[in-house]
């Protein structure tokens, strides 16, 4: 189902064409108004899409390499299409149920929402298409056989797809708990930092070799995998029953469609029915007689004085950072704080976390020293998951004031808060790097001890991983300035400012960003003098960084006002 | 400057202020001199320059060529003593969504230093005119869009800074007594001294509304001129503007 009309805008396109070829004036005009398109408008979404199962079909290609049996490979594409199914499962439900806003005032039949829908997940069904043409190509690649090798690879493909898409429909429909798609998300993060430990990739060959059967149950695509290793003779001829019930997954394609449809058309109706609601309740009217003849309100007398006198930073229970950070603070930047939070974020509570799973990765790195060697790599996984998950929340690395980015979006343009009221970017800058400073005080302890805590189990010495680990805690403070920079950028329109300038400052920026990686990996490896060196250098980048940007912010070198899809 | 006027009044000069957007002339090479306590209305066809003229005169979009002077001086954006000398509401206000209409008013007064002992009774009492004392409690995200308006028209009028700047306030959703409000306060405030530019596409409320009327066609400034002097060059002095208009959209590019 189409929403415009095919003969209307063509018709409507040939007239265009005719009025531009008759007036020089009109021409001109039309020239003038062109909008420039972005890469992401001109390169279809197809393209990128289809770089997604390159990483699975490179770990494949490094799978055979390694001398791993074809299984292996086969447990790839079963892991991937279980991965695809589970988080595919949002996005089809997220369209099925998606209620354009604009269609609401327009005279659209509830049916006419269903055909959408109907199209819109449909139109998701190429995705493990491709996925499964790229897979089986590779799989067969692999196995280097004849022409009927190749020739069963796009049956397989098309049947592998619809089969996935079905089950993605039906996960949609039914989903799994919570907890499985945040850890299906992950999976290629922690896979990809996994296979750089060298225990791990030792670990992970293992179980592909070992279990790989198993494995190959997992998903649809590896039931269908499993099949064709068995047409080719590579796996016993009872796995080729494994394509029966990927076919009879397929062919519930046009009933698991119709379930998730039905169930997306209640929920519809719920919220339409709510929202209609809503309006009736919050006495939105745009009759103007209405309004006028509506009764007075009677005022509830709102404490105005209490307001006024109120902290403007609201803070539910604010744990010790909190506390110290607010004390440290004086009027003004307790009012820009204001502005770019609603309350202050929780630091202490972050802290702590992250203090739990660097002490549950520095208990496991111990317990590895008593755990069989077949199993180390998995924890070696785990632990160092642990230990880069601790990091994260801990160091201060994001401000946490959700509202320093804040902006409203109005007829595709986009206006920065900031740019609205009286204030200075380096106020913003200087409360984070104040936040900044305050946090990493709290962590360097607790991460120097975890690494001297480490140094026994990965046989190095102490004060070298405590001093590693308060390296980190420095590093993530000193980058605050060029943090809160970057995140200023994102709602500025710097990187299309007038002139020469513009390109200067795009320029400087990048080239410090740059500079900045550089000197984090100098201050990390380097020995310790230099390391020192470039810690002092690291910190004057990043103030330096901050400091170009706020001078252009302040001569108005760009505009506060960017095109929203720009 | 005419008596009784507050010393704390702002001189606007424009001088030859051009900006482009990529081949677009928003605005070009546009001149004037805009004296305290005026009502000015911005006319123009829809992408004539009239918001980019507004946000030019606020720093959120900087000229590519000519100067905006504030007393004399250029405006910087690191000037916060300059930008609390004006507000400016533009067509969507960018507000605190999460947080209550009091507590914006409360954050807004404090940036701009005016919350002094009486602004919480002058609240009160901008509050009732906006009917929005109800709502005082309410988050600014949970209001219709003439209710968002009228907060931060309240915010506006409670700073009350030496020049204001409204985009398209009267279609923006306010209610016809928010309206006649703001045009009341609108008034007073130009006789205290204040500027007020506001801009319209409502031709006949421009006339009424207004001691200054500046028209701009793609980009250019074309009428610069009180509402007496039009109406004195006019072939038609009950509709000055609209012949105005019709005759900028006969004038080939």
């Amino acid at each position: 189902m189409k929403l415009h009309s095919p003969a209307f805008s063509k018709a409507l396109r040939g007239l265009l064409r005719e009025a531009r070829r008759a007036s020089p004036a009109l021409r001109r005009a039309m020239r003038r108004q062109r909008r420039r398109r972005t890469l992401a408008h001109q390169v279809p979404v197809a393209v990128w899409r289809l770089f997604f199962p390159l990483g699975a079909a490179l770990l494949m290609l490094r799978v055979a390499r390694a001398g791993l049996p074809l299984e292996a490979d086969a447990a790839i594409v079963s892991i991937w299409f279980l991965w695809v199914s589970i988080v595919g499962s949002t996005v089809v439900r997220t369209q099925a149920a998606r209620l354009p806003p604009a269609l609401l005032n327009l005279p659209f039949a509830p049916a006419d929402f269903t055909r959408l829908s109907r199209r819109r997940v449909l139109g998701l069904l190429w995705r493990p298409c491709a996925d499964a043409l790229m897979l089986f190509v590779v799989l067969a690649g692999l196995q280097a056989g004849g022409p009927l090798v190749w020739a069963a690879v796009p049956l397989l493909a098309g049947v592998c797809g619809v089969a996935v898409w079905a089950a993605t429909v039906w996960l949609a429909r039914f989903p799994p708990p919570r907890a499985l798609q945040s850890m299906m998300a992950m999976l290629p993060l922690a896979l990809i930092m996994g296979l750089q430990s060298h225990g791990v990739r030792v670990w992970l060959g293992r179980v592909l070799a070992e279990d790989a059967c198993t494995l190959m149950l997992l998903s649809p695509g590896g039931w269908l995998a499993a099949a064709y290793l068995a047409g080719l003779g590579v796996l016993a001829s009872p796995w080729i029953l494994g394509a029966v019930p990927a076919v009879v997954l397929a062919a519930s394609a046009t009933y698991a469609l119709a379930t998730l449809l039905r169930h997306a058309d209640a929920e519809r109706e719920l919220l339409t029915r709510w929202l209609g609601m809503r309006t009736e309740d919050a006495g939105f009217c745009d009759d103007e007689g209405e309004s006028l003849s509506a009764a007075p309100v009677p005022p509830p007398a709102p404490d105005l004085a209490a307001v006024w006198q109120a902290s403007l930073v609201a803070g539910a229970s604010p744990g010790w950072i909190e506390r110290v950070f607010l004390g440290w603070l004086g009027d003004r930047e307790r009012l820009v704080l204001a502005c770019i939070t609603a309350r202050v974020p929780s630091w202490t509570r972050l802290t702590r976390r992250s203090a739990q799973f660097l002490t549950f990765g520095v208990v496991l790195a111990w317990i590895g020293r008593w755990v069989p060697l077949g199993w180390h790599g998995l924890l070696v996984w785990v632990y160092g998951m642990a230990l880069v998950i601790g990091l994260a929340i801990g160091l201060p690395l994001a401000s946490g004031f959700d509202q320093l980015t804040g902006r409203a979006s109005i007829y595709g343009l986009q206006v920065a808060r900031v740019a609205m009221y009286p204030m200075r970017p380096i106020e913003f800058v200087r409360l984070t790097v104040k936040a900044a400073l305050l946090r990493a005080g709290f962590m360097l302890p607790v991460v120097a001890v975890a690494g001297a805590a480490l140094a026994v189990p990965w046989h190095v010495s102490p004060w070298a991983l405590a001093l590693g680990g308060a390296k980190l805690v420095f590093l993530s403070a000193a980058a605050a300035p060029c943090l809160c920079i970057l995140a200023l950028s994102a709602v500025s329109n710097d990187t299309q400012a007038r002139f020469w300038r513009g390109g200067c400052l795009a320029g400087a920026l990048i080239g410090g960003v740059l500079a900045l990686l550089g000197l984090a990996a100098a201050t990390l490896f380097a020995p310790a003098a230099w390391g020192c060196v470039a810690v002092v250098c690291f910190a004057a980048v990043a103030w330096g960084v901050a400091w170009t940007y706020v001078r252009a912010y302040d001569r108005g070198v760009f505009d506060l006002v960017r095109h929203a899809q720009g | 400057m005419s008596p009784g006027l507050e010393t704390d009044v702002m001189q606007i000069e424009l001088r030859q202020v051009s900006r482009r957007f990529r081949k677009m002339r928003a605005l070009d090479q546009v001149s004037c001199e805009i004296a305290p306590g005026q009502l000015v209305a911005v006319l123009g066809l829809n992408g004539a320059g009239k918001t980019t003229l507004l946000r030019c005169l606020t720093g959120v979009v900087g000229p590519d060529r000519g100067q905006v002077l504030f007393d004399g001086r250029p405006l910087r954006r690191d000037n916060l003593a300059m930008r609390r000398r004006f507000f400016f509401l533009p067509d969507f206000p960018l507000l605190f969504w999460d947080r209550s209409v009091a507590h914006n008013l409360s954050i807004i007064l404090r940036l701009y230093e005016k919350d002094d002992a009486g602004a919480p009774a002058r609240a009160m009492e901008v509050l009732r005119e906006l009917d929005l004392l109800a709502l005082a409690g309410a988050p600014v995200g949970t209001l219709s869009r003439g209710q968002i308006h009228k907060t931060a028209l309240a915010a506006l009028m409670l700073v009350d800074p030496d020049l204001w700047l409204l985009d398209e306030p009267l279609s923006s959703g306010m209610d016809p007594l928010a309206l006649s409000f703001f045009r009341r306060a609108a008034r007073e405030a130009t006789a205290r001294g204040r500027t007020v530019i506001y801009s319209t596409q409502l031709l006949d409320v421009a006339e009424r509304f207004a001691d200054h009327i500046a028209v701009l066609h793609e980009g250019r400034l074309c009428a610069w001129t009180g509402l007496d002097a039009l109406r004195a060059g006019s072939k038609d002095p009950a509709n000055p503007l609209e012949e105005l208009f019709r005759k900028l959209r006969e004038t080939p590019a």
